[in-house]
């Protein structure tokens, strides 16, 4: 039986959610299993915010109408060449009035969820994105909002702690 | 250092570089076990480990929840909204594997799983049944939930795979950690073990350098010659028949002082300081060479000064010493040292030193801090003294000394009212009657005196209880130390003695010299008052001769004056006879009884009654006897007193003297 340690170091970055680039190509290889397979989505998807059930909601929409911001897909298993966009988490907390918080707890349909400070969104400008390449971010992509540390403008955030910070599948805002 | 002396003596003198490569090949040994223990602890197995079964968390509450779900919309295939439901699902199981397909390894790649292969089944399952629209097949809702379970159960397998390696991996770590432990602690072990050697090796070094340095004719402290140095040189010059020399040997004054209370560094920087203060003043022209200890001995050409201008050198060194700093302490250089000529006062430069050394002896006697030359009388001197200080231990020991006794008579009386004890010496080997004036000092000196004070005790007390019991009523007179009186005990030991023989206290009389009564010492006060209170009499021995101080006096309450002889024989007769008048008003005055010493004349004794004093002790009347002629010679005593009295013209010339 082979060693553990056999599992690289490219399975240590690939956290939970995210993983390497280099397998950029993964979910081709799943769609291929169904081509044909076409995406359900709610019509307007909502975020929970606030504390747990408090029963407020944003909507993709409204965060939408905040000045948008355009990443490239990076670290994750995004094609190269993918653009998101999205606005900016400091101001998407703005909006929701969860500005004057040391940080907020984003978590994902599946479970997940990650704890990001407050330095992290006044130090680099985090992007909630709701779109890639245009379209809105479906569930299969990881929607309806995930959280991209601006890798491409800061080398130092390709770090195990910011990639576990990076949420995808977003559906509540808590603090 | 046990073992390494050891390891030195099985290696012998050239075991050096051998232990050293031993060393050296040990440490190798230890750094590559101490590398080979750390690089045994191997953290990211685990790690890895603990990534993958966080992934498979997820995953397994992902697809449980899914064949929950597929169970739900089994039960109730036909509602609307379980298509909605099952779509989400589906999209979030897509993501899942989405996710595990990115993984290098995991169940998505793992060979020995069929999670892979029914994962796919299962997402193409769920893809179709959300394709077929709602309301959802029935038939393809089971179909996917059998898919969904056996998922689970593959996952659960698969997990449980996981964990169980993760455990062996645990295991393997610790008996991993403890190897290290073993290798690290062994590791340590060895380099304290050669830290231990090579500190070994380094003092061996050190002591090397210093045998070399010795052998070279070095000090390895102060730089200068060694003894072996100096006497290579004194042999050139003896052999070429230099000029005179003057050989000097200097000790350093409280140098064991500064050594005891500031420390052998300190001591050390004093020889340093002496040793280069001396290499300038000397060294130019001279050798200058330390002979052990704090004592440097330095050989100069004479120069037309002589050695009264080395004593002036000296002596203007001395005024303004040399100083060293030790700790903060400003330390003057002092020195004692004695001069001799070569070869004026000795042949050889050895013997030189001896002469110089003597003379330095007779500057340490009369109290340091001086310059002597030397002088033939110095030699023998110290010979002797040295002689006896060795004799008089012997003497203690073998029985060599003695006691003689000096009758005290009282002339108007006719009576002999005491005898003082004096000690004697009969050296055992040459013979010769050793004065006591040599060696009293002597026993002073080295410390043996209060066992010769406690023997005279013992002896006079036996003496005069052997007195008693011929019928005799005699007090016996002792001389003690000065230092005797410092004991505490002196008062006890005293009170024994009498009681051992069966004395009353009044049967003794101490002598002490007024030497005592300079003594700043509480000790020696309370000693005398105990003496005074117990009832034992004290007499002052030899009075007039010292500095006597009339509050000492009044303080002390002699029982007795011994006026000394020299009241005898000073002076035109008239002013003599007013100065003993004076005394023995004074002793009146004391309250104490006067006694004139050393009466050796008719004249002397007519001088002394004449003036009023009638207790008298002198070779006149009788030179010191045994103890065994003193009942004889009281008895005649009393003869010739009787037949003075009755005017008969016998012997007595003395006691008819004093009719």
């Amino acid at each position: 039986m082979p060693r553990i340690p056999v599992l690289v170091a490219a399975t240590v970055a690939a956290v939970l959610q995210l993983a390497p680039a280099t397998a950029a190509d993964g979910a081709s290889r799943v769609a291929a299993s169904d081509g044909a397979r076409a995406e359900t989505r709610a019509e307007t998807p909502e975020i929970r915010i606030g504390p747990p059930a408090s029963g407020r909601t944003v909507s993709i929409a409204d965060i939408e109408r905040l000045p948008m911001h355009e990443v490239p897909g990076g670290l994750s298993m995004d094609r190269e060449g993918t653009h998101f966009r999205g606005p900016l988490l400091a101001d998407v907390l703005a909006l929701i009035g969860a500005d004057g918080e040391d940080a907020v707890t984003l978590r994902g349909a599946d479970g997940y969820g990650a704890r990001i400070p407050r330095e992290d969104w006044e130090r680099w400008p985090l992007v909630l994105a709701t779109r890639v390449d245009g379209a809105p971010l479906g569930v299969r992509a990881r929607g309806p909002a995930r959280l991209l540390y601006p890798v491409h403008l800061h080398p130092e955030l390709d770090d195990r702690i910011y990639i576990d910070r990076s949420v995808w599948l977003i559906a509540e805002i808590e603090w | 250092m046990r073992v390494l002396r050891r390891l030195r003596f099985v290696l012998g003198d050239r075991g050096g570089p051998l232990v050293g490569t031993l060393i050296l090949f040990a440490g190798v040994i230890a750094t590559l076990v101490a590398i080979w223990g750390a690089g045994s602890i191997k953290r990211g197995e685990i790690d890895l480990g603990q990534y993958m079964v966080r992934h498979l968390r997820y995953t397994y509450a992902e697809i449980v929840a899914l064949e929950g779900l597929l169970a739900t919309a089994a039960t109730t295939p036909g509602d609307p909204r379980a298509h909605a439901v099952v779509a989400d699902a589906a999209d979030r199981f897509y993501v899942r594997l989405d996710m595990l397909d990115s993984l290098s390894r995991g169940p998505m790649t793992d060979p020995g799983t069929v999670f892979a292969p029914l994962a796919r089944d299962l997402m193409a399952g769920l893809d179709a049944l959300v394709a077929a629209g709602a309301p959802l097949d029935a038939g393809r809702v089971a179909a996917t939930r059998d898919l969904a379970s056996a998922l689970v159960r593959e996952t659960n397998d698969y997990t449980r795979g996981i964990e169980t390696r993760i455990d062996e991996a645990l295991r393997r770590q610790i008996s991993e950690t403890n190897r290290a432990w073993v290798g690290v602690v062994g590791s340590v072990l060895m380099l304290l073990v050669l830290s231990i050697l090579s500190v070994g090796l380094f003092s061996r070094n050190r002591s090397i350098v210093s045998q070399l340095r010795t052998a070279s004719g070095r000090d390895s402290l102060t730089g200068t010659a060694n003894r072996r140095g100096f006497t290579e040189w004194a042999r050139r010059m003896e052999a070429q028949d230099a000029s005179p020399h003057a050989v000097l040997i200097l000790d350093l004054d409280r140098f064991k002082a500064v050594n005891d209370r500031l420390g052998h560094p300190a001591g050390d920087a004093m020889l340093e300081a002496a040793s280069s203060w001396l290499r300038r003043e000397f060294g130019e022209d001279g050798i200058v060479a330390r002979w052990g200890g704090d004592e440097f001995v330095v050989a100069v050409p004479l120069g037309r000064g002589g050695v009264a201008d080395l004593r002036a050198r000296l002596d203007a060194r001395r005024a303004r010493p040399v100083t060293v700093d030790v700790g903060g302490e400003i330390v003057p250089i002092a020195f004692s040292c004695g001069i001799a000529v070569w070869p004026a006062d000795a042949p050889t430069i050895e013997e030189a030193i001896t002469c110089a050394d003597a003379a330095l002896y007779a500057v340490k006697e009369s109290g340091r801090g001086a310059t002597m030359p030397f002088a033939p009388g110095l030699m023998t001197k110290r010979r002797r003294v040295e002689a006896l200080r060795d004799g008089l231990a012997r003497a203690l020991a073998e029985h060599e000394l003695f006691l003689e006794f000096q009758p005290q008579v009282d002339v108007l009386r006719g009576t002999v009212v005491a005898a003082e004890a004096l000690v004697r010496w009969r050296c055992g080997r040459t013979g010769r009657i050793v004065p006591p004036g040599e060696f009293i000092a002597i026993a002073e000196q080295s410390g043996q005196i209060a066992t010769l004070d406690r023997f005279v005790l013992e002896e006079a007390c036996r003496a005069a209880a052997r007195w008693r019991e011929a019928g005799l009523a005699l007090r016996v007179a002792v001389n003690f130390s000065p230092h005797g009186f410092r004991s505490a005990v002196l008062a006890r030991e005293v009170a024994e003695t009498l009681a051992r023989w069966g004395l009353a206290p009044e049967d003794l009389e101490i002598e002490i010299t007024e030497g005592v009564l300079l003594a700043e010492c509480e000790q020696v006060g309370a000693s005398l008052a105990a003496l005074s209170a117990m009832g034992v009499r004290l007499a002052l021995d030899d009075f007039g001769t010292g500095y006597s101080n009339i509050a000492y006096l009044v303080r002390l309450e002699p029982d007795l004056l011994k006026i000394d002889r020299s009241f005898l024989v000073e002076g035109d007769p008239d002013t003599r006879a007013s100065v003993l008048q004076g005394v023995l008003r004074l002793a009146e005055a004391l309250g104490a009884e006067t006694l004139v010493e050393g009466i050796e004349t008719p004249e002397q004794l007519r001088f002394a009654t004449g003036a009023g004093c009638s207790l008298v002790q002198g070779f006149h009347f009788a030179r010191p006897m045994a103890a065994e002629a003193i009942p004889g010679f009281c008895r005649d005593f009393a003869q010739r007193a009787r037949a003075a009295r009755t005017g008969a013209p016998a012997a007595g010339a003395a006691v008819a003297l004093a009719s």
